[in-house]
Protein backbone atom coordinates (compact mmCIF):
# COMPACT_ATOMS: atom_id res chain seq x y z
CA UNK A 1 0.00 0.00 0.00
CA UNK A 2 1.34 3.42 -0.92
CA UNK A 3 2.20 5.46 2.19
CA UNK A 4 -0.09 8.31 1.17
CA UNK A 5 -3.13 6.18 0.32
CA UNK A 6 -6.34 6.81 2.23
CA UNK A 7 -7.20 4.27 4.92
CA UNK A 8 -10.62 5.89 5.40
CA UNK A 9 -12.84 7.62 2.90
CA UNK A 10 -16.16 9.21 3.82
CA UNK A 11 -18.03 10.07 0.65
CA UNK A 12 -21.08 12.31 0.44
CA UNK A 13 -22.57 11.18 3.75
CA UNK A 14 -25.95 12.45 4.84
CA UNK A 15 -27.11 11.15 8.21
CA UNK A 16 -29.19 12.10 11.23
CA UNK A 17 -31.78 11.01 13.75
CA UNK A 18 -35.43 10.48 12.98
CA UNK A 19 -35.54 12.24 9.62
CA UNK A 20 -33.61 15.40 10.48
CA UNK A 21 -30.18 15.43 8.85
CA UNK A 22 -27.26 16.28 11.12
CA UNK A 23 -24.68 15.62 8.42
CA UNK A 24 -25.19 16.81 4.87
CA UNK A 25 -23.15 15.55 1.93
CA UNK A 26 -20.06 15.32 4.08
CA UNK A 27 -16.74 14.12 2.73
CA UNK A 28 -13.50 13.33 4.52
CA UNK A 29 -10.50 11.09 4.21
CA UNK A 30 -7.72 9.92 6.49
CA UNK A 31 -4.36 9.15 4.95
CA UNK A 32 -2.56 6.10 6.18
CA UNK A 33 -0.24 6.83 9.10
CA UNK A 34 -1.48 10.34 9.74
CA UNK A 35 -3.39 12.07 12.49
CA UNK A 36 -6.46 13.81 11.13
CA UNK A 37 -8.48 16.15 13.28
CA UNK A 38 -12.08 17.29 13.04
CA UNK A 39 -13.16 20.56 14.64
CA UNK A 40 -16.35 22.56 14.66
CA UNK A 41 -18.78 24.24 17.02
CA UNK A 42 -21.27 22.28 19.14
CA UNK A 43 -23.91 20.72 16.93
CA UNK A 44 -21.70 20.74 13.86
CA UNK A 45 -22.12 16.96 13.67
CA UNK A 46 -18.69 15.84 14.85
CA UNK A 47 -19.85 13.01 17.11
CA UNK A 48 -22.50 11.98 14.60
CA UNK A 49 -19.79 11.71 11.95
CA UNK A 50 -17.81 9.34 14.17
CA UNK A 51 -20.92 7.25 14.90
CA UNK A 52 -21.50 6.85 11.18
CA UNK A 53 -17.89 5.82 10.60
CA UNK A 54 -17.87 3.28 13.45
CA UNK A 55 -21.28 1.95 12.38
CA UNK A 56 -23.58 2.89 15.27
CA UNK A 57 -25.59 5.00 12.86
CA UNK A 58 -26.49 4.22 9.25
CA UNK A 59 -26.20 7.12 6.82
CA UNK A 60 -29.21 7.78 4.61
CA UNK A 61 -26.84 8.59 1.76
CA UNK A 62 -23.16 8.17 0.99
CA UNK A 63 -20.49 5.57 1.57
CA UNK A 64 -17.83 4.76 4.15
CA UNK A 65 -14.77 3.12 2.60
CA UNK A 66 -12.06 1.37 4.53
CA UNK A 67 -8.97 0.76 2.39
CA UNK A 68 -11.15 1.52 -0.61
CA UNK A 69 -13.77 -1.10 0.28
CA UNK A 70 -17.27 -0.01 1.30
CA UNK A 71 -18.19 -0.97 4.90
CA UNK A 72 -21.34 1.16 5.01
CA UNK A 73 -23.67 -1.77 5.69
CA UNK A 74 -21.55 -3.54 8.30
CA UNK A 75 -22.32 -3.53 12.05
CA UNK A 76 -19.66 -2.01 14.35
CA UNK A 77 -18.11 -5.31 15.48
CA UNK A 78 -17.32 -6.23 11.88
CA UNK A 79 -15.65 -2.88 11.30
CA UNK A 80 -13.60 -3.44 14.45
CA UNK A 81 -12.55 -6.77 12.94
CA UNK A 82 -11.39 -4.89 9.85
CA UNK A 83 -9.04 -2.69 11.86
CA UNK A 84 -11.07 0.24 13.19
CA UNK A 85 -11.00 1.16 16.88
CA UNK A 86 -13.17 3.66 18.71
CA UNK A 87 -13.01 5.48 22.01
CA UNK A 88 -16.15 7.36 22.99
CA UNK A 89 -16.17 10.71 24.74
CA UNK A 90 -16.89 9.41 28.22
CA UNK A 91 -16.67 6.04 29.94
CA UNK A 92 -15.60 3.93 26.99
CA UNK A 93 -14.80 1.02 29.30
CA UNK A 94 -16.50 -1.39 31.74
CA UNK A 95 -16.39 0.03 35.28
CA UNK A 96 -17.53 -3.12 37.11
CA UNK A 97 -14.81 -5.31 35.59
CA UNK A 98 -11.13 -5.25 36.40
CA UNK A 99 -8.47 -3.48 34.36
CA UNK A 100 -7.24 -6.82 33.10
CA UNK A 101 -10.76 -7.97 32.20
CA UNK A 102 -11.27 -4.73 30.29
CA UNK A 103 -8.15 -5.43 28.26
CA UNK A 104 -9.27 -9.02 27.69
CA UNK A 105 -12.63 -7.79 26.40
CA UNK A 106 -10.79 -5.35 24.16
CA UNK A 107 -9.14 -8.40 22.58
CA UNK A 108 -12.50 -10.17 22.22
CA UNK A 109 -11.83 -10.82 18.53
CA UNK A 110 -8.20 -11.87 19.01
CA UNK A 111 -8.24 -15.67 19.19
CA UNK A 112 -4.47 -16.12 19.41
CA UNK A 113 -3.51 -16.23 23.10
CA UNK A 114 0.15 -15.43 22.41
CA UNK A 115 -0.81 -12.35 20.42
CA UNK A 116 -3.07 -11.26 23.27
CA UNK A 117 -0.26 -11.67 25.80
CA UNK A 118 2.13 -9.70 23.59
CA UNK A 119 -0.30 -6.84 23.20
CA UNK A 120 -1.16 -6.79 26.87
CA UNK A 121 2.56 -6.54 27.65
CA UNK A 122 2.83 -3.63 25.23
CA UNK A 123 -0.07 -1.92 27.00
CA UNK A 124 1.49 -2.47 30.45
CA UNK A 125 4.87 -1.24 29.17
CA UNK A 126 3.30 1.93 27.89
CA UNK A 127 1.08 2.40 30.94
CA UNK A 128 2.81 0.93 34.02
CA UNK A 129 0.00 2.27 36.22
CA UNK A 130 -2.43 -0.11 34.50
CA UNK A 131 -0.15 -3.01 35.36
CA UNK A 132 -0.11 -1.89 38.98
CA UNK A 133 -3.90 -1.67 39.02
CA UNK A 134 -4.63 -4.65 36.80
CA UNK A 135 -6.73 -6.39 39.46
CA UNK A 136 -8.69 -3.30 40.42
CA UNK A 137 -12.11 -2.49 39.06
CA UNK A 138 -11.95 -0.01 36.20
CA UNK A 139 -14.58 2.05 38.03
CA UNK A 140 -11.99 2.85 40.71
CA UNK A 141 -9.54 4.46 38.27
CA UNK A 142 -9.07 8.22 38.05
CA UNK A 143 -10.17 10.06 34.91
CA UNK A 144 -6.68 10.02 33.44
CA UNK A 145 -6.11 6.35 34.26
CA UNK A 146 -9.47 5.44 32.74
CA UNK A 147 -8.46 7.24 29.55
CA UNK A 148 -5.21 5.27 29.49
CA UNK A 149 -7.18 2.05 30.00
CA UNK A 150 -9.32 2.98 27.01
CA UNK A 151 -6.24 3.57 24.88
CA UNK A 152 -4.93 0.23 26.15
CA UNK A 153 -8.24 -1.48 25.38
CA UNK A 154 -7.96 -0.09 21.87
CA UNK A 155 -4.34 -1.29 21.48
CA UNK A 156 -5.48 -4.88 22.12
CA UNK A 157 -6.92 -5.14 18.61
CA UNK A 158 -3.83 -3.48 17.06
CA UNK A 159 -6.10 -1.26 14.97
CA UNK A 160 -4.93 0.48 11.83
CA UNK A 161 -7.35 3.36 12.28
CA UNK A 162 -8.18 4.70 15.73
CA UNK A 163 -11.18 7.00 16.10
CA UNK A 164 -11.24 9.17 19.21
CA UNK A 165 -14.13 11.36 20.34
CA UNK A 166 -12.74 14.23 22.42
CA UNK A 167 -9.94 12.45 24.24
CA UNK A 168 -9.20 15.60 26.25
CA UNK A 169 -12.63 15.79 27.87
CA UNK A 170 -12.47 16.01 31.66
CA UNK A 171 -8.68 15.88 31.84
CA UNK A 172 -6.25 18.43 33.26
CA UNK A 173 -4.01 20.22 30.72
CA UNK A 174 -1.09 18.14 31.91
CA UNK A 175 -2.96 14.87 31.36
CA UNK A 176 -4.17 16.09 27.97
CA UNK A 177 -0.49 16.45 27.00
CA UNK A 178 0.25 12.95 28.31
CA UNK A 179 -2.63 11.40 26.37
CA UNK A 180 -1.72 13.19 23.16
CA UNK A 181 1.90 12.20 23.66
CA UNK A 182 0.82 8.55 23.57
CA UNK A 183 -1.44 9.17 20.58
CA UNK A 184 1.43 10.83 18.71
CA UNK A 185 3.82 7.99 19.45
CA UNK A 186 1.26 5.36 18.39
CA UNK A 187 0.74 7.36 15.22
CA UNK A 188 4.49 7.42 14.60
CA UNK A 189 4.42 3.62 14.91
CA UNK A 190 1.98 3.52 12.00
CA UNK A 191 -1.47 3.75 13.58
CA UNK A 192 -3.73 6.23 11.78
CA UNK A 193 -5.95 8.53 13.83
CA UNK A 194 -9.16 10.41 13.32
CA UNK A 195 -9.82 12.69 16.27
CA UNK A 196 -12.73 14.96 17.11
CA UNK A 197 -11.82 17.63 19.63
CA UNK A 198 -13.20 20.72 21.38
CA UNK A 199 -9.70 21.60 22.48
CA UNK A 200 -8.89 23.12 19.09
CA UNK A 201 -5.50 24.55 20.03
CA UNK A 202 -4.25 21.21 21.27
CA UNK A 203 -5.49 19.40 18.19
CA UNK A 204 -3.96 21.96 15.81
CA UNK A 205 -0.63 21.52 17.55
CA UNK A 206 -0.49 17.75 17.01
CA UNK A 207 -2.61 16.87 13.96
CA UNK A 208 -1.28 16.50 10.41
CA UNK A 209 -4.51 17.50 8.73
CA UNK A 210 -7.66 19.29 9.82
CA UNK A 211 -11.28 19.26 8.75
CA UNK A 212 -13.55 21.98 10.01
CA UNK A 213 -17.30 21.36 10.03
CA UNK A 214 -20.15 23.78 10.31
CA UNK A 215 -23.83 22.84 10.39
CA UNK A 216 -23.06 19.29 9.32
CA UNK A 217 -21.17 20.33 6.18
CA UNK A 218 -17.53 20.65 5.23
CA UNK A 219 -16.29 24.14 5.91
CA UNK A 220 -12.56 23.80 5.52
CA UNK A 221 -9.84 21.23 5.08
CA UNK A 222 -6.11 21.72 5.11
CA UNK A 223 -3.10 21.71 7.35
CA UNK A 224 -3.32 23.16 10.86
CA UNK A 225 -0.80 25.79 9.76
CA UNK A 226 -2.98 27.02 6.90
CA UNK A 227 -6.00 27.18 9.14
CA UNK A 228 -4.16 29.26 11.73
CA UNK A 229 -2.95 31.58 8.97
CA UNK A 230 -6.44 32.16 7.58
CA UNK A 231 -7.67 35.15 9.60
CA UNK A 232 -11.38 34.51 9.29
CA UNK A 233 -11.19 30.79 10.06
CA UNK A 234 -8.75 31.29 12.90
CA UNK A 235 -11.16 33.76 14.42
CA UNK A 236 -14.11 31.44 13.93
CA UNK A 237 -12.51 28.32 15.40
CA UNK A 238 -9.88 29.76 17.69
CA UNK A 239 -11.11 33.25 18.47
CA UNK A 240 -13.66 32.40 21.12
CA UNK A 241 -11.01 30.58 23.10
CA UNK A 242 -8.68 33.59 22.99
CA UNK B 1 -48.55 -23.57 80.54
CA UNK B 2 -47.52 -20.15 79.33
CA UNK B 3 -43.96 -21.27 78.59
CA UNK B 4 -45.14 -24.27 76.61
CA UNK B 5 -47.28 -22.16 74.28
CA UNK B 6 -44.34 -19.80 73.77
CA UNK B 7 -42.18 -22.70 72.69
CA UNK B 8 -45.01 -23.94 70.48
CA UNK B 9 -45.16 -20.54 68.80
CA UNK B 10 -41.42 -20.44 68.25
CA UNK B 11 -41.44 -23.92 66.74
CA UNK B 12 -44.22 -22.87 64.38
CA UNK B 13 -42.15 -19.88 63.27
CA UNK B 14 -39.13 -22.06 62.61
CA UNK B 15 -41.29 -24.60 60.82
CA UNK B 16 -42.89 -22.08 58.48
CA UNK B 17 -39.62 -20.23 57.92
CA UNK B 18 -38.01 -23.53 56.85
CA UNK B 19 -40.85 -24.11 54.38
CA UNK B 20 -40.32 -20.57 53.11
CA UNK B 21 -36.67 -21.27 52.47
CA UNK B 22 -37.74 -24.23 50.30
CA UNK B 23 -39.70 -21.97 47.93
CA UNK B 24 -37.38 -18.96 48.31
CA UNK B 25 -34.59 -20.50 46.25
CA UNK B 26 -36.94 -20.87 43.32
CA UNK B 27 -38.10 -17.26 43.59
CA UNK B 28 -34.48 -16.15 43.65
CA UNK B 29 -33.73 -18.15 40.51
CA UNK B 30 -36.69 -16.56 38.70
CA UNK B 31 -35.65 -13.10 39.81
CA UNK B 32 -32.12 -13.77 38.64
CA UNK B 33 -33.29 -14.59 35.11
CA UNK B 34 -35.53 -11.53 34.98
CA UNK B 35 -32.68 -9.39 36.33
CA UNK B 36 -30.24 -10.74 33.75
CA UNK B 37 -32.58 -10.00 30.85
CA UNK B 38 -33.32 -6.52 32.16
CA UNK B 39 -29.71 -5.73 33.04
CA UNK B 40 -28.35 -6.70 29.63
CA UNK B 41 -31.21 -5.98 27.25
CA UNK B 42 -33.22 -3.34 29.18
CA UNK B 43 -36.34 -5.39 28.49
CA UNK B 44 -38.83 -5.68 31.33
CA UNK B 45 -39.87 -9.20 30.44
CA UNK B 46 -43.46 -9.57 31.60
CA UNK B 47 -43.59 -12.99 29.91
CA UNK B 48 -40.90 -14.43 32.22
CA UNK B 49 -43.49 -16.48 34.13
CA UNK B 50 -44.81 -17.92 30.87
CA UNK B 51 -41.36 -19.35 30.17
CA UNK B 52 -41.84 -21.26 33.42
CA UNK B 53 -45.30 -22.35 32.24
CA UNK B 54 -43.83 -23.62 28.98
CA UNK B 55 -41.17 -25.53 30.91
CA UNK B 56 -43.85 -27.10 33.12
CA UNK B 57 -45.95 -28.16 30.15
CA UNK B 58 -42.93 -29.54 28.32
CA UNK B 59 -42.46 -31.79 31.33
CA UNK B 60 -46.14 -32.76 31.21
CA UNK B 61 -45.92 -33.60 27.51
CA UNK B 62 -42.91 -35.77 28.27
CA UNK B 63 -44.94 -37.50 30.98
CA UNK B 64 -47.85 -38.08 28.58
CA UNK B 65 -45.31 -39.48 26.12
CA UNK B 66 -44.27 -42.07 28.68
CA UNK B 67 -41.10 -40.47 30.03
CA UNK B 68 -41.41 -40.86 33.77
CA UNK B 69 -38.02 -39.49 34.83
CA UNK B 70 -38.48 -35.90 35.99
CA UNK B 71 -34.80 -35.29 35.28
CA UNK B 72 -35.24 -36.13 31.58
CA UNK B 73 -38.26 -33.80 31.61
CA UNK B 74 -36.10 -30.99 33.01
CA UNK B 75 -33.50 -31.46 30.29
CA UNK B 76 -36.23 -31.44 27.64
CA UNK B 77 -37.81 -28.33 29.17
CA UNK B 78 -34.50 -26.49 29.12
CA UNK B 79 -33.98 -27.35 25.46
CA UNK B 80 -37.51 -26.43 24.38
CA UNK B 81 -37.67 -23.17 26.33
CA UNK B 82 -34.17 -22.15 25.22
CA UNK B 83 -35.34 -22.52 21.64
CA UNK B 84 -38.55 -20.59 22.29
CA UNK B 85 -36.58 -17.84 24.06
CA UNK B 86 -34.18 -17.66 21.15
CA UNK B 87 -37.02 -17.35 18.62
CA UNK B 88 -38.71 -14.61 20.68
CA UNK B 89 -35.46 -12.66 20.93
CA UNK B 90 -34.60 -13.14 17.29
CA UNK B 91 -37.93 -12.48 15.64
CA UNK B 92 -39.82 -10.28 18.11
CA UNK B 93 -37.28 -8.32 20.17
CA UNK B 94 -34.47 -7.88 17.65
CA UNK B 95 -36.64 -5.83 15.27
CA UNK B 96 -37.17 -3.33 18.13
CA UNK B 97 -33.44 -2.65 18.38
CA UNK B 98 -32.29 0.85 17.51
CA UNK B 99 -28.61 1.76 17.75
CA UNK B 100 -27.76 -1.38 19.75
CA UNK B 101 -30.49 -0.79 22.33
CA UNK B 102 -33.93 -2.37 22.44
CA UNK B 103 -36.68 0.20 22.81
CA UNK B 104 -37.67 -0.25 26.49
CA UNK B 105 -41.35 0.58 26.28
CA UNK B 106 -41.96 -1.43 23.14
CA UNK B 107 -40.05 -4.36 24.60
CA UNK B 108 -42.22 -4.34 27.69
CA UNK B 109 -45.50 -4.00 25.79
CA UNK B 110 -44.42 -6.78 23.48
CA UNK B 111 -43.62 -9.11 26.36
CA UNK B 112 -46.94 -8.24 28.02
CA UNK B 113 -48.80 -9.23 24.86
CA UNK B 114 -46.64 -12.30 24.55
CA UNK B 115 -47.51 -13.43 28.07
CA UNK B 116 -51.24 -13.28 27.27
CA UNK B 117 -50.78 -15.09 23.96
CA UNK B 118 -48.63 -17.85 25.45
CA UNK B 119 -50.90 -18.45 28.46
CA UNK B 120 -53.93 -18.70 26.15
CA UNK B 121 -52.08 -20.95 23.72
CA UNK B 122 -51.35 -23.33 26.57
CA UNK B 123 -55.02 -23.10 27.59
CA UNK B 124 -56.16 -23.88 24.04
CA UNK B 125 -53.85 -26.87 23.67
CA UNK B 126 -53.96 -28.42 27.14
CA UNK B 127 -57.25 -27.19 28.57
CA UNK B 128 -57.84 -25.53 31.94
CA UNK B 129 -57.28 -28.65 34.10
CA UNK B 130 -54.62 -28.81 36.77
CA UNK B 131 -51.97 -31.28 35.64
CA UNK B 132 -48.91 -32.85 37.09
CA UNK B 133 -46.10 -35.07 35.87
CA UNK B 134 -46.26 -38.72 36.94
CA UNK B 135 -42.78 -39.12 38.45
CA UNK B 136 -41.27 -37.66 41.58
CA UNK B 137 -37.87 -36.09 42.09
CA UNK B 138 -37.49 -38.15 45.28
CA UNK B 139 -39.69 -40.21 47.55
CA UNK B 140 -40.28 -39.62 51.20
CA UNK B 141 -39.72 -36.82 53.64
CA UNK B 142 -37.24 -35.63 56.16
CA UNK B 143 -38.77 -35.51 59.61
CA UNK B 144 -37.32 -33.30 62.33
CA UNK B 145 -39.82 -33.40 65.16
CA UNK B 146 -42.90 -31.57 63.87
CA UNK B 147 -40.99 -30.32 60.87
CA UNK B 148 -41.73 -32.49 57.86
CA UNK B 149 -40.00 -31.55 54.64
CA UNK B 150 -40.71 -33.46 51.47
CA UNK B 151 -37.43 -34.57 49.95
CA UNK B 152 -38.45 -33.24 46.58
CA UNK B 153 -38.92 -29.74 48.00
CA UNK B 154 -35.36 -29.94 49.21
CA UNK B 155 -34.23 -31.05 45.76
CA UNK B 156 -36.05 -28.11 44.15
CA UNK B 157 -34.22 -25.79 46.53
CA UNK B 158 -30.83 -27.35 45.84
CA UNK B 159 -31.37 -27.45 42.08
CA UNK B 160 -32.44 -23.79 42.09
CA UNK B 161 -29.32 -22.80 43.98
CA UNK B 162 -27.09 -24.91 41.73
CA UNK B 163 -28.58 -23.26 38.62
CA UNK B 164 -28.18 -19.81 40.17
CA UNK B 165 -24.57 -20.55 41.11
CA UNK B 166 -23.84 -21.91 37.64
CA UNK B 167 -25.21 -18.73 36.08
CA UNK B 168 -23.16 -16.53 38.38
CA UNK B 169 -19.98 -18.50 37.71
CA UNK B 170 -20.65 -18.33 33.97
CA UNK B 171 -21.08 -14.54 34.08
CA UNK B 172 -18.08 -14.06 36.35
CA UNK B 173 -15.44 -16.36 34.91
CA UNK B 174 -16.05 -17.06 31.22
CA UNK B 175 -15.21 -14.67 28.39
CA UNK B 176 -18.76 -14.96 27.04
CA UNK B 177 -20.11 -14.21 30.52
CA UNK B 178 -17.89 -11.15 30.78
CA UNK B 179 -19.06 -10.05 27.33
CA UNK B 180 -22.68 -10.37 28.51
CA UNK B 181 -21.92 -8.13 31.50
CA UNK B 182 -20.01 -5.74 29.24
CA UNK B 183 -23.04 -5.34 26.96
CA UNK B 184 -25.21 -4.68 30.02
CA UNK B 185 -22.83 -2.04 31.30
CA UNK B 186 -21.89 -0.26 28.11
CA UNK B 187 -23.23 -1.52 24.79
CA UNK B 188 -21.28 1.03 22.73
CA UNK B 189 -17.95 0.15 24.33
CA UNK B 190 -18.82 -3.54 23.97
CA UNK B 191 -19.30 -3.07 20.25
CA UNK B 192 -16.10 -1.06 20.07
CA UNK B 193 -14.42 -4.13 21.56
CA UNK B 194 -15.75 -6.26 18.74
CA UNK B 195 -18.60 -7.85 20.72
CA UNK B 196 -21.79 -8.39 18.75
CA UNK B 197 -24.56 -6.88 20.86
CA UNK B 198 -27.08 -8.70 18.66
CA UNK B 199 -25.63 -12.12 19.46
CA UNK B 200 -25.25 -11.33 23.16
CA UNK B 201 -28.90 -10.26 23.31
CA UNK B 202 -30.01 -13.55 21.72
CA UNK B 203 -27.84 -15.53 24.11
CA UNK B 204 -28.99 -13.59 27.18
CA UNK B 205 -32.68 -13.98 26.46
CA UNK B 206 -32.20 -17.67 25.71
CA UNK B 207 -30.35 -18.24 28.99
CA UNK B 208 -32.85 -16.25 31.05
CA UNK B 209 -35.73 -18.14 29.48
CA UNK B 210 -33.98 -21.49 29.91
CA UNK B 211 -33.62 -20.89 33.65
CA UNK B 212 -37.33 -20.14 33.97
CA UNK B 213 -38.12 -23.21 31.86
CA UNK B 214 -35.95 -25.37 34.10
CA UNK B 215 -37.80 -23.98 37.11
CA UNK B 216 -41.13 -24.93 35.52
CA UNK B 217 -40.11 -28.53 34.94
CA UNK B 218 -38.54 -28.66 38.38
CA UNK B 219 -41.72 -27.77 40.27
CA UNK B 220 -44.32 -29.81 38.35
CA UNK B 221 -43.59 -33.03 40.21
CA UNK B 222 -44.38 -31.12 43.43
CA UNK B 223 -47.11 -28.69 42.38
CA UNK B 224 -49.82 -28.65 39.75
CA UNK B 225 -49.41 -26.88 36.45
CA UNK B 226 -52.20 -24.82 34.91
CA UNK B 227 -52.23 -22.39 31.97
CA UNK B 228 -52.30 -19.17 34.04
CA UNK B 229 -49.62 -20.27 36.52
CA UNK B 230 -47.05 -17.99 34.87
CA UNK B 231 -48.62 -14.75 36.08
CA UNK B 232 -48.03 -15.60 39.75
CA UNK B 233 -44.41 -16.42 39.07
CA UNK B 234 -43.92 -13.25 37.03
CA UNK B 235 -45.18 -11.36 40.09
CA UNK B 236 -42.76 -13.26 42.33
CA UNK B 237 -39.89 -12.55 39.94
CA UNK B 238 -40.74 -8.85 39.80
CA UNK B 239 -41.07 -8.67 43.58
CA UNK B 240 -37.67 -10.34 43.98
CA UNK B 241 -36.01 -7.94 41.55
CA UNK B 242 -37.54 -4.83 43.13
CA UNK B 243 -36.89 -5.97 46.71
CA UNK B 244 -33.36 -7.16 46.03
CA UNK B 245 -32.42 -4.28 43.78
CA UNK B 246 -32.44 -3.98 40.02
CA UNK B 247 -29.30 -5.52 38.60
CA UNK B 248 -28.12 -6.99 41.90
CA UNK B 249 -27.37 -10.71 41.68
CA UNK B 250 -27.03 -11.27 45.41
CA UNK B 251 -30.02 -9.02 45.97
CA UNK B 252 -32.14 -11.41 43.91
CA UNK B 253 -31.01 -14.46 45.90
CA UNK B 254 -31.48 -12.70 49.22
CA UNK B 255 -34.88 -11.28 48.24
CA UNK B 256 -35.96 -14.70 46.99
CA UNK B 257 -35.41 -16.22 50.43
CA UNK B 258 -36.89 -13.22 52.21
CA UNK B 259 -40.03 -13.40 50.07
CA UNK B 260 -40.30 -17.16 50.52
CA UNK B 261 -39.98 -16.91 54.31
CA UNK B 262 -42.34 -13.94 54.77
CA UNK B 263 -44.90 -15.55 52.48
CA UNK B 264 -44.72 -18.78 54.42
CA UNK B 265 -44.97 -17.04 57.81
CA UNK B 266 -47.95 -15.01 56.61
CA UNK B 267 -49.98 -18.21 56.68
CA UNK B 268 -49.92 -17.96 60.47
CA UNK B 269 -51.69 -14.59 60.52
CA UNK B 270 -53.40 -14.19 57.17
CA UNK B 271 -56.43 -16.15 55.95
CA UNK B 272 -55.39 -18.79 53.42
CA UNK B 273 -55.32 -17.60 49.85
CA UNK B 274 -53.95 -14.21 50.83
CA UNK B 275 -50.32 -15.31 50.64
CA UNK B 276 -50.03 -14.14 47.01
CA UNK B 277 -50.33 -10.51 48.10
CA UNK B 278 -47.23 -10.79 50.28
CA UNK B 279 -44.83 -10.28 47.37
CA UNK B 280 -46.49 -7.14 46.00
CA UNK B 281 -46.88 -5.69 49.52
CA UNK B 282 -43.19 -6.29 50.33
CA UNK B 283 -42.37 -4.76 46.97
CA UNK B 284 -44.40 -1.64 47.76
CA UNK B 285 -42.75 -1.27 51.17
CA UNK B 286 -39.34 -1.58 49.57
CA UNK B 287 -40.19 1.07 46.99
CA UNK B 288 -41.27 3.45 49.75
CA UNK B 289 -38.41 2.82 52.17
CA UNK B 290 -35.52 1.95 49.87
CA UNK B 291 -36.43 2.51 46.20
CA UNK B 292 -33.16 1.13 44.85
CA UNK B 293 -33.81 -2.22 46.56
CA UNK B 294 -32.14 -3.77 49.59
CA UNK B 295 -28.83 -4.49 47.84
CA UNK B 296 -29.31 -2.20 44.87
CA UNK B 297 -27.18 0.75 43.86
CA UNK B 298 -28.73 4.19 43.87
CA UNK B 299 -29.62 5.36 40.37
CA UNK B 300 -27.48 8.08 38.89
CA UNK B 301 -24.21 6.35 39.59
CA UNK B 302 -24.98 3.39 37.38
Amino acid sequence: MAPDSAILDVQGVTAGYGGSAVLQDLGLSVRSGTMTGVIGPNGAGKSTLLKVIVGYLRPSQGEILLDGVAVTGLPPEQRIAKGIAYIAQTRSHFPSQTVQENLRLGAYLVKDARLRAERQNAVFERFPILHERRRQLAGQLSGGEARMLEVGRMMMTAPRLAILDEPSVGLSPKLVDVVYGHVRSLCDQGMSFLIVEQNVRKLLSVADFIYALEGGRNRYDGTPHDLSEDGRLAELYLGARG
Amino acid sequence: MHGASGVRMLLDLVYFAALGVMTGGLYGLLGLGLNLIFGVMRVINVSHGEMLTLGAYTAIVMGLGGVTSPWAAIVAAVMVVTLIGFLIARYLLQPLTVESRIDEQRGMVLSLGLSLVLANLVLAVFGPEYQRVPGKLAEGSIVLGDLIIEKQRLIILIASLVLAAALMAFLRFTLTGKAIRAVGENPEAAQASGISVRKIHLLTFSIGSALAGAAGALITPATYAFPAMGLNYTLYAFSVVIIGGLGSVWGAIFAGFLLGIVESLSVIWLPSGYNTIVGPVLMLFTLIIRPQGLLGVKPGRA
